[in-house]
């Protein structure tokens, strides 16, 4: 069998005006079937993809924000947003909708999948894997 | 070569560049051709973008395909598997 | 460990180069391809980012991308060099890992 390898999705721009945010989140939801070890990165405008309040009704297309709630349930766990990205578009953790996880290691509390990191941190998340996918 | 997001163009049989410009789907379809290369092109961006092979086309009761030769498509899983398998992945995009 | 990045856009169109300025690593390369070789031309707005760069990360310019755009290698700042298609392919193999800011 191979070794499970280190999986880095980055998400660089916001939902909604393009498609890329939307299909970077499909290619996670299958390749979380496939038992790697899955980080999601959000930096500069793709901070935009958790924010709360999102409402499409009106632009008639599918609003896609609650599926990173159930990002916990695929074992995706892993979801890093870069704070200076927050910062230059006046955002604060409590602007994002909260995703959480279940840890099966502490007998499944509930806990945050959304991880706040600094750009330093950030780099040091992305030199660490073995394959980097963006979007 | 796994092909996502507006990148499922490229394989169609359809497009007609004028005749002064490079035809990128027949350059495609002769790396895989004289080099063997695999061409895989992802079902859902496929779909969303109206690029559809005999089979596809069938299932969906569309009265027409489109795609070229050297190319087939499948799940997004195959580019997960190419990140598994292969030592560099290189992505090229928008 | 080192990583490879590829920058496809003109800093003044977005911001990935700056972006992937601030997240390479000493001993990382960065190759601008496409519109991205603008980013290594002298006198502009980004240049003292990028010569800040310069010393701990290696700067390209993928030169047949450089030449249709007609950016001539004097026009470029100091310590960026330009490679060839072969010479992407190095820099792939070499590195660890690529990564692309779209």
């Amino acid at each position: 069998m191979s070794d499970v390898k280190k999986f880095l999705y980055v998400n660089r721009k916001a939902p909604y005006g393009t498609i890329y945010a939307l299909e970077a989140l499909e290619v996670v939801l299958i390749g979380a079937a496939f038992d790697q070890d899955v980080s999601l990165a959000f930096l500069d405008d793709g901070v935009f993809q958790l924010t709360k309040g999102q409402n499409t009704t009106d632009i008639g297309v599918k609003n896609f924000s609650p599926t990173f709630r159930a990002l916990g349930d695929y074992e995706v766990t892993k979801l890093f947003v870069e704070q200076e990205s927050l910062d230059e578009r006046g955002l604060t953790a409590d602007d994002l909708q909260e995703v959480t996880y279940e840890d099966e290691d502490d007998d499944w509390a509930e806990r945050p999948s959304i991880r706040i990191v600094n750009r330093a941190e950030m780099a040091d998340i992305m030199a660490d894997q073995d394959v980097v996918l963006s979007f | 070569m796994f092909f996502y997001h507006d990148g499922v163009n490229v394989a169609t049989r359809l497009s007609i560049p004028p005749q002064d410009e490079r035809n990128i789907q027949q350059n495609w379809s002769a790396l895989a051709k004289d080099h063997g290369v695999d061409l895989v092109v992802c079902i859902a961006a496929a779909q969303r973008r109206g690029l559809l092979d005999e089979n596809e086309a069938k299932r969906q009761g569309k009265d027409a395909d489109n795609i070229a030769e050297g190319f087939r498509i499948s799940g997004l899983g195959q580019l997960i598997e190419m990140g598994i398998q292969t030592d560099r992945l290189v992505t090229f995009g928008d | 460990m080192s990583t490879l990045h590829t920058v496809n856009k003109s800093p003044f169109a977005t911001g990935a180069l700056v972006s992937c300025l601030g997240h390479c690593k000493d001993g990382d390369s960065i190759l601008m391809i496409e519109d991205g070789v603008y980013g290594g031309l002298t006198g502009t707005t980004v240049a003292d980012q990028v010569r800040q760069k310069a010393g701990s990360v290696m700067i390209y310019v993928l030169g047949p991308d450089a030449d249709a755009r007609g950016v001539a290698a004097d026009r470029l700042l100091q310590g960026i060099s330009g490679v060839d298609y072969d010479g992407f392919v190095d820099l792939v193999a070499k590195h660890d890992r690529t990564q692309a800011w779209l």
